[in-house]
């Protein structure tokens, strides 16, 4: 457990860039000479659309490296610091990457359906396909446009003939969850169309192994005689809507992109990158890998900036049912494929045989609760961010994934209005059982406490998430050690008050208060079946001219920490 | 990304240390603008590396597809000549269409064994429930094996001939359930058999054919007439292929009839029996997958069947530890177990055991007779569908066999 204090580690950074090494490059900003708290913090919102961005150009990106790279190559600072873009209170600030929703405010259920939706349906008497779908993504599909707003671009997807409600349904889902976690998605709707309701624009045209070409009614037959129908003929679809904005490509899980100027906290140790991990597993986002981000620039008062979406969720949910290792395995691990050749196929992972497809709902893909071990959750193949995160980054954002109540949980499935009923408690079920094994293992990886308070009374309070989740009983005793702290030099001064508490609040003590701007408190709590809670939350408070402002938080982690087990590539 | 780690350390050396721009923010946002400003200064466009570059080109332009099987346009055929031909390659061209497509094909190999194809084919009429085909080819095979009729050829025995021929069929299908297709076929084909070909010598200590057969001990050997074939054949296919584990069963049946147009010697029909069930076991962990195959050549009355076109047994997609063409007669007789295993998403394992025998009709086919090899090896390929596979085959007559082979058995 390291107890050096955030003073000395600064040091250490500068030493760090005066050598060279560069290893532990970040937080740039935040590190800056200076107090240790600023008038502004905690920052709510990252203002990182400042810089112009208007040179930005588009990257591509190739699926096949992006493989290869992350799979046999450790990318990205594997420094295990704390995440880099979180304000002083341990939170990530509103940025062109994320918008807190359900983890700072509560969300009605209603308000958590309607997520992204700019209309309360997407209908249209007829759809002009304007180009062809391209050829990333299992499911095909198309561009159109519906004639009376031809401004307003959607890619539809058919669900495959075997598995109808699958994909749509995941996507449905995906962007919905995502949304109120906070991501930037598109808004995204479920459509009936019958294939009379079609027609091929005169300008449409796609692009394959032939090059670019017309658009043609073979390629629209090709879409419909893979498609899973309704009864009446119909096909039901997903359309995404193309955002506002010019596309310029995916953002990697790693480094920064090197010509935004905005972009200046590697991505690999981005809180909601990191985090993201936990938000996967969930909901078993085995596809989470940079070709299904995107970027686009868009102009906002007079000024251009990159936003960045999460996007294409329609193999979440294990919806591609052919690929058993889905959520389990990378596609490629040295000690399980050695393991495998070695034993001749006698051995075989216990996952392996907890799901079999065939017996249940071609609506429901590889997803279950009884295999899902939250540490063990994996993506197809290593992403930078998800090795990176630690403890801290996992509690936060399973406080986030507990927020979701059954109700909401059901009410997301019910919006993908899968015509199995059966189907869909089956979904729900599984995201319920998974959210509460998420919270188990996560709530309690770090000392649990938070929203810490200090009253101008000198009473102080504060809550312990793992125990208000219901996965934890209360802790034995917290041992609270306070002192004054010296803003300027960012280190404690004085004398030190050690206090003891049973229950959540508590009187400070009034010889550290008393004529103090800063105060700095340490909370180890104490419980037998979590001895990870003493490694202390670290609590600044700020007087203010009503009280105290909680100025600052940071848990320290636990090396080894258990938050997700090895990954057997990185280093 | 090597780039915009560079710019950040100069962002954050510039902060740590007070340069001018972040001496002294006097809050977050502006200690944090300023780090953006001082990143501004020094952006540079995104750079990919060589092999990424590479392949972005590759996946971008299509150009595996372009190159080995391009919807227009020319490409390159690689492979598709029969076993033993060696590797083969060639020039080759189609135009296709959602309703037409049209190929033209052409591979060589090193033992100058060569092939040329045409196909037009119309493979989704009537809303994708019919289909019709015209394909022809002319091709040469100068090193084929034979060793003998029946299941106690010798393999000292073993010898060359050349084997050419010119064929066209027409085939019309209809599949009106997606499980079930049914077509039927007539052609011509124009073989001719003679002393083998291929480089100078031939295979090393293999002699040409007409030094150990005749025409009674090989049937055709002398005269090779031109066919004019027809027939009908059924397939009942309910394999499920998009489970990670392949599961279910398929069945084929097919006839076909061959009339001797030159000599009225040579008539027979051909019968085939293929049949292969997958069997998920462990959910869908391990897959048993089994193969029976029965072909049998009846002559019509006072004809007989020309040793040419007598089924063989023997070498990677049969008997796999045995040599291609070991043994060849009127009627063969084909069983095949594998025990798959899945080890990641490209790689499988496999445990299998095969057993065959050839006979001078179905009445002749005998348990002693069969032919029995066992094995292990692996399957390249992603998800069910292997793309190259490696085996050693033990127990066979000619040894342990190594088989590297494109494509899967069955």
């Amino acid at each position: 457990m390291s107890s050096e204090r955030p003073r000395a580690k600064r040091r250490r950074l500068a030493l760090a860039l005066a050598a060279g090494l560069g290893a532990t490059v970040v937080a740039a900003a935040d590190q800056a000479p200076g107090p240790r708290f600023y008038p502004d913090d905690p920052i709510p919102v990252d203002h990182d659309r400042t810089q112009d961005a208007s040179g930005v150009r588009p990257q591509d990106l190739s699926e096949t490296y992006d493989f290869l790279e992350h799979t046999f190559v450790a990318r990205g600072d594997r420094a295990r610091i704390r995440a880099v873009n979180v304000n002083t209170v341990d939170e990530v600030p509103d940025s062109s990457w994320f918008t807190n929703r359900i983890g700072r405010r509560p969300m009605s259920v209603a308000e958590i359906v309607r997520g992204p939706d700019r209309v309360d349906r997407l209908e249209a008497p007829e759809w002009v396909i304007v180009a062809g779908k391209g050829p990333a993504g299992f499911q095909p599909g198309f561009r159109a446009v519906d004639p009376r707003r031809p401004d307003e671009l959607f890619q539809f997807e058919v669900d495959l003939e075997d598995h109808a409600d699958l994909a749509s349904g995941a996507e449905l889902i995906g962007t919905t969850f995502y949304h109120a976690i906070g991501y930037h998605v598109v808004d995204t709707y479920l459509v009936n169309v019958h294939p009379s309701q079609l027609r091929i624009g005169e300008t449409a045209t796609i692009r394959d192994a032939s090059g670019r070409r017309r658009f043609a009614q073979g390629d629209l037959d090709e879409v419909i005689r893979l498609a899973a129908k309704n009864p009446d003929g119909s096909i039901r679809m997903s359309a995404g809507r193309f955002v506002e904005g010019r596309p310029i490509g995916n953002f990697r899980y790693h480094g920064t992109r090197p010509d935004d100027p905005n972009d200046i906290h590697p991505h690999e140790h981005r809180r909601e990158l990191r985090g993201n991990r936990v938000f996967c597993a969930w909901l078993n986002h085995d596809d989470s890998r940079a070709l299904n981000t995107l970027e686009m620039l868009v102009t906002a008062d007079g000024r251009q900036f990159v936003r960045h979406y999460m996007f294409d969720f329609g193999s979440i949910l294990g919806s591609s049912p052919e690929r058993w290792w889905s959520g389990h395995a990378y596609l490629y691990e040295p000690d399980s494929t050695l393991r495998g050749l070695r034993t001749l196929g006698i051995w075989i992972p216990p996952w392996r045989t907890m799901i079999d497809p065939r017996r249940q709902s071609p609506a429901v893909g590889r997803f279950d609760a009884a295999s899902f071990d939250p540490p063990a959750w994996r993506p197809e193949y290593p992403n930078p961010a998800f090795d990176n995160m630690r403890a801290d980054d996992a509690f936060w954002a399973a406080r986030i994934v507990n927020r979701f109540t059954d109700d909401a949980i059901r009410a997301v499935v019910a919006k993908a209005a899968y015509r199995e009923a059966e189907a869909a408690r089956v979904i729900a079920d599984a995201l319920i059982t998974r959210r509460d094994r998420i919270a188990r293992t996560w709530l309690t990886g770090v000392n649990p406490i938070v929203d810490p308070q200090l009253s101008a009374d000198g009473r102080w309070s504060f809550a312990n998430a793992a125990v208000d989740a219901g996965v934890a009983t209360p802790a034995a005793e917290y041992r609270l050690t306070w002192s004054r702290f010296d803003n300027a030099t960012g280190v404690p001064v004085g004398p030190t008050e050690e206090t003891r508490a049973a229950t959540l609040d508590g009187r400070a003590p009034t010889s550290i208060l008393n004529g103090s701007e800063f105060v700095a408190l340490t909370v180890r709590s104490i419980h037998p079946d979590h001895p990870v809670w003493q490694a202390p939350v670290h609590i600044h408070f700020r007087r203010t001219a009503s009280g105290w402002d909680t100025v600052g938080l940071e848990r320290e982690v636990v090396e080894g920490d258990g938050a997700q087990k090895r990954n057997p590539i990185a280093p | 990304m090597g780039s915009s780690l560079g710019s950040l350390v100069c962002v954050a050396v510039a902060a740590v240390f007070g340069d001018a721009p972040l001496q002294s923010p006097q809050s977050r946002a502006e200690a944090l603008e300023a780090a953006r400003a001082a990143r501004a200064a020094a952006l540079v466009p995104y750079a990919p590396t060589t092999p990424e570059a590479i392949l972005f080109a590759i996946e971008d332009r299509y150009l595996f597809e372009r190159m080995l099987n391009a919807p227009r346009g020319l490409f390159a055929r690689l492979g598709g000549l029969p076993t033993g031909s060696g590797l083969a390659g060639g020039p080759a061209g189609r135009y296709s269409t959602h309703t037409v497509s049209a190929t033209i094909t052409s591979a060589a190999s090193l033992q100058r064994a060569w092939e040329i194809a045409a196909a037009l084919e119309f493979p989704t009429l009537a809303d994708d429930h019919v289909f019709i085909a015209l394909h022809g080819r002319k091709r040469e095979l100068p090193l084929e094996d034979f060793s003998g009729l029946g299941p106690d050829a010798e393999d000292s025995d073993r010898t060359s001939y050349r084997y050419r021929d010119l064929l066209v069929d027409v085939t019309a299908g209809v599949s009106p359930i997606d499980s079930l297709t049914v077509a039927g076929s007539f052609g011509r084909l124009q073989p001719a058999v003679g002393p083998r070909g291929g480089p100078a010598g031939g295979r090393a200590g293999v002699p040409s054919i007409e030094t150990r057969f005749d025409d009674d001990s090989a049937p055709g050997l002398d005269q090779q007439p031109a066919f004019d074939r027809f027939g009908l054949a059924v397939r009942v296919d309910a394999t499920d292929e998009s489970l990670g584990s392949r599961t279910g069963s398929r069945l084929d049946v097919a006839w076909r009839r061959y009339v001797d147009r030159d000599l009225d010697t040579y008539s027979f029909d051909h019968w085939i029996l293929d049949g292969r069930q997958y069997v998920p076991i462990l959910t869908g962990a391990r897959t048993l997958a089994v193969r029976a195959r029965f072909e049998h050549l009846a002559p019509a009355a006072g004809a007989t069947v020309p040793f040419y076109l007598r089924p063989t047994l023997g070498g990677p997609d049969s008997i796999r530890g045995l040599r291609s063409y070991r043994f060849r007669d009127r009627t063969l007789a084909l069983l095949q177990a594998e025990y798959r295993w899945p080890v990641n998403a490209f790689l499988g394992g496999v445990f299998f055991y095969d057993a065959g025998t050839v006979a001078d009709g179905p009445s002749r086919l005998t348990l002693r007779s069969f032919t029995h090899d066992f094995g292990l090896g692996l399957r390249m390929g992603f998800l069910s569908q292997s793309f190259l596979r490696a085996e050693v085959a033990f127990g066979g007559t000619d040894g342990t066999a190594l088989v590297l082979r494109f494509g899967d058995v069955f």
